[in-house]
């Protein structure tokens, strides 16, 4: 192996890129070779000072991003729910209720029943329509006492 | 990507306002190195800084990488370039390197990070402070490589998409660039070693 090509492997070995099979031949080139393993010596020290070197931003840009970062959160936009399932069945749900809710109000027996006892008291003349409407609903032994009641005196004046 | 990152970008895309928090403390220091090493001073770091995580905020949704640094750098690299184009028209190509007797800017005014060092901050090591003058020698390409594998550990192949070229070159780059420190630090790596062995 060359130097040139060592150099090459010593910095694939050391981002994790190397592969496998030319290990063996840069262990042997580097235990003969000082200019190769100063290579690599330079290398890991050069690591070991930039990561004393790091730097820090500005508190203020610091504020700034995490501020940007709370004022745009997405609010749960991108929640992973099953939106496949879920739409269609709630379609469905929605137009199934208002179905069943015009077929049952335009079919009820309430209003069936509603338009049968108009239609009765339509036909009666206007003086019993008054009556029926004030007796509606009475049952017969009220209509009675009520007969009675109205009629009281006339019964004992005979 | 780390479990904790996924775990932290899912909970703010379902609506926690701090998820992001933890990722912005944990990367800020190898993202800002990276970011101060290819810029002109700590103003425009702060700057660039910011409008990565910036765009990274407005893009989240489609981030869809393997590794959440990687992608913040790749952003960077993309700002830090806009931003050295748009600076170079500023630049008078007559004032040259060197020096401008109208007192403007010159070119080399604006290659090199100005403000105080780290290591001279602290009053460092002269190893640190050496290596700092350096690093001012290489190309802008040569640097990105050599930075984005001291403070990001990022792979050739992912520095290779990142400045559209082989890896092969990369490698090459970074070969030049390490080549560089050992010529300038020769006496100290020297030293160093010695007391190692």
């Amino acid at each position: 192996m060359k130097c040139q090509d060592a150099e090459k492997y010593i910095l694939l070995q050391d981002s994790g890129e190397m592969p496998e099979k030319r290990a063996n031949e840069l262990a042997a080139h580097l235990h003969d070779c000082e200019p190769c393993q100063e290579f690599q010596f330079s290398l890991i020290e050069s690591q070991v000072h930039f990561q004393t070197l790091e730097e820090e931003p500005s508190a203020t840009a610091m504020q700034n991003v995490l501020r940007e970062a709370r004022m745009n959160t997405p609010e749960g936009r991108n929640v992973r729910l099953p939106h496949f399932g879920w739409r269609p069945a709630i379609g469905m749900a929605a137009a199934l209720v208002i179905g069943l809710g015009l077929f049952f109000g335009q079919y009820s027996s309430d209003q069936v029943a509603m338009e049968l006892v108009m239609t009765e008291t339509q036909l009666l003349e206007t003086e019993d329509q008054v009556a029926s409407t004030i007796y509606d609903g009475f049952s017969d032994d009220d209509l009675a006492f009520n007969f009675l009641m109205t009629y009281e005196d006339s019964f004992a004046s005979l | 990507m780390d479990i904790s990152d996924i775990e932290c970008i899912n909970a703010y895309l379902g609506g926690d306002r701090d998820a992001l928090a933890p990722l912005v403390e944990k990367y800020k220091r190898p993202l800002y190195s990276f970011i101060l090493k290819m810029t002109e001073g700590r103003e425009d770091a702060d700057e660039i800084f910011q409008e990565t995580w910036f765009r990274a905020l407005k893009n989240i949704e489609k981030f869809k990488h393997k590794n959440f640094l990687n992608w913040l750098f790749r952003i960077a690299h993309n700002l830090v370039i806009d931003r050295a184009r748009r600076r170079k028209k500023h630049v008078s190509l007559q004032s040259g390197i060197g020096g401008d007797e109208d007192g403007n800017a010159t070119l080399e005014d604006h290659l090199a990070a100005q403000g105080i060092t780290p290591a001279e901050e602290t009053g460092g090591t002269m190893l640190g402070v050496q290596i700092e003058e350096a690093v001012k020698t290489l190309s802008p390409e040569q640097k990105e490589v050599f930075m984005l594998r001291m403070y990001g550990n990022v792979s050739f192949k992912e520095i290779a998409k990142l400045q559209k070229c082989s890896i092969n070159t990369c490698l090459a780059r970074m070969q030049y660039a390490l080549g560089k420190l050992r010529s300038i630090l020769k006496d100290e790596y020297e030293e160093l070693q010695e007391a190692m062995s």
